[in-house]
């Protein structure tokens, strides 16, 4: 079974599985109302205790707990449906199956990510080269974190027009908190911007707020989160003029999820550091 | 009934039978599904107001359901409140509904994580970017998630798992 064949499968269990009535909107409305009331509530609460204290008074207005605030502005409005998955809009799978390309073992591989082979040692390589740059007075933590994310991880995955990416992480800790080192090459081919900035702002979607800088002759794009999406700190990247692009990141972070691992107060490396590793022959993968 | 009211039981009448079918595909039990999808629109009537005018209504609920799934079964209060149902309900027609419960099985038997990256991808058809936005994790670890996910399946309907 690869991804085509479960797409396939899940429309047809759906299709074929009876579903339960509508949920009544109205329940939810009811429902949303009391989480609204029960938000005001406490509050409300809290500035009646702090009132009372000071007043002594007596009965106290706790404000509007209707359930709806007052609203700022005009009413949002909900977005159109998005198209639901459905059989009638799924391509058949003869039409769409992708032929991958073999792996190690002379077979095809079962989905975009190598198993075996050259490319798979490619990424192997990169988790090597990666493990090398972390700064002193770091360890390099093995093993899964608990939302079953592992520390350390490589990959080599066929992407659009032949294009290979290779994906390298690796956990670094301080001893006090843990964060995260990750590197991305992409093949030539791979349709990412030539503009340092635009390219960094390809990393992931992040967007960020980037900046060039110089090192040597090449020009870096580096860049910071921004917005509501912190998954990674900093990243750099960098196109070389063969066309393999080099994307290295940082983050305070190990996993995304892990309740369990304390985060880094300080990033490992400086944006001159991170810059100059894009340009390192080691992370220039073909 | 109120301006948001509206708009909110409108959003929800044209989308929670979708949300409620990802659902089931994450957990395997149509109860449950319906439980993540209330906990999910209730936090979206609690942010209406904030998350509306961004129009990323579908993603955010998306996103809570996702993320409620996953923080449950790290809690494992499904698995010690609901001990005595069936995780999986019989499909309605019966040819070929041998294929259709043993997959649904086999995909509760999945790590949640990388059933959650299944769905996800495979069900509501979302690019790795947005399935890794959803997770708040890497394109890539959607990727290798979604390889172990196959590989997980696969050995799963090749030697089923049988139902507790």
């Amino acid at each position: 079974m690869n991804g085509n064949d479960l797409r396939e499968a899940l429309r047809a269990t759906m299709t074929a599985t009876r579903t339960p009535p509508p949920m009544e909107s109205a329940a939810a409305v009811a429902s949303g109302r009391r989480a609204v009331r029960r938000r005001t509530w406490t509050g409300a609460g809290a500035t009646a205790a702090l009132v009372a204290a000071v007043l002594v008074a007596g009965p106290l207005i706790a404000g509007d707990r209707s359930g709806d605030p007052v609203q700022a502005g005009a009413p949002p409005q909900p977005t159109p449906p998005a198209s639901t998955p459905g059989v009638t809009t799924t391509p058949s799978g003869a039409e769409t199956k992708p032929s991958w390309p073999l792996d190690g073992d002379g077979q095809p591989q079962e989905d975009a990510t190598a198993r075996s082979g050259e490319r798979y040692e490619k990424g192997r390589q990169l988790l090597d080269e990666l493990l090398n740059v972390v700064p002193e007075g770091y360890t390099k933590p093995e093993g899964t974190a608990r939302d079953g994310i592992p520390l350390r991880e490589h990959q080599a995955a066929v992407e659009a027009h032949d294009s290979w990416g290779y994906l390298a992480s690796t956990a670094v800790s301080d001893g006090k908190g843990t964060g995260r080192l990750l590197a991305e090459v992409h093949t030539p081919g791979n349709g990412l911007s030539t503009e340092p900035c635009k390219l960094a702002a390809e990393f992931w979607g992040l967007g960020g707020d980037c900046h060039v800088v110089r090192v040597g002759g090449a020009r870096v794009g580096v860049a910071s989160a921004s917005g509501s999406d912190q998954r990674i700190d900093q990243w750099a990247a960098y196109r070389h003029p063969d066309g393999i692009v080099v994307y290295v990141a940082q983050s305070r972070t190990a996993t995304n999820d892990d309740p369990g691992l304390a985060p880094l107060k300080k990033l490992p490396l400086n944006a001159t550091d991170l810059a100059a590793l894009t340009v390192d022959p080691r992370f220039h993968l073909n | 009934m109120s301006d948001r009211d509206g708009a909110f039981a409108e959003y929800f009448a044209a989308r929670s039978g979708a949300m409620r079918g990802t659902a089931y595909l994450l957990c395997g039990d149509w109860h449950r599904a319906e439980d993540l999808v209330q906990a999910a629109f209730t936090k979206l009537y609690v942010n209406w107001n904030r998350v509306g005018r961004h129009d990323a209504l579908d993603p955010y609920v998306r996103k809570v359901l996702i993320r409620t799934f996953i923080d449950d079964g790290r809690r494992g209060w499904w698995r010690r409140e609901r001990l005595q149902e069936p995780p999986v309900e019989a499909p309605a027609a019966e040819h070929s509904a041998d294929d259709r419960v043993d997959l649904v099985r086999a995909l509760a038997a999945v790590p949640p994580r990388q059933r959650a990256v299944l769905v996800l991808r495979y069900w509501e058809d979302m690019s790795v970017d947005d399935v890794a936005a959803a997770l708040h994790c890497s394109p890539g670890t959607v990727k290798s998630q979604a390889a172990r996910g196959l590989d997980a399946l696969r050995s799963l309907i090749s030697h089923p798992v049988t139902a507790e």
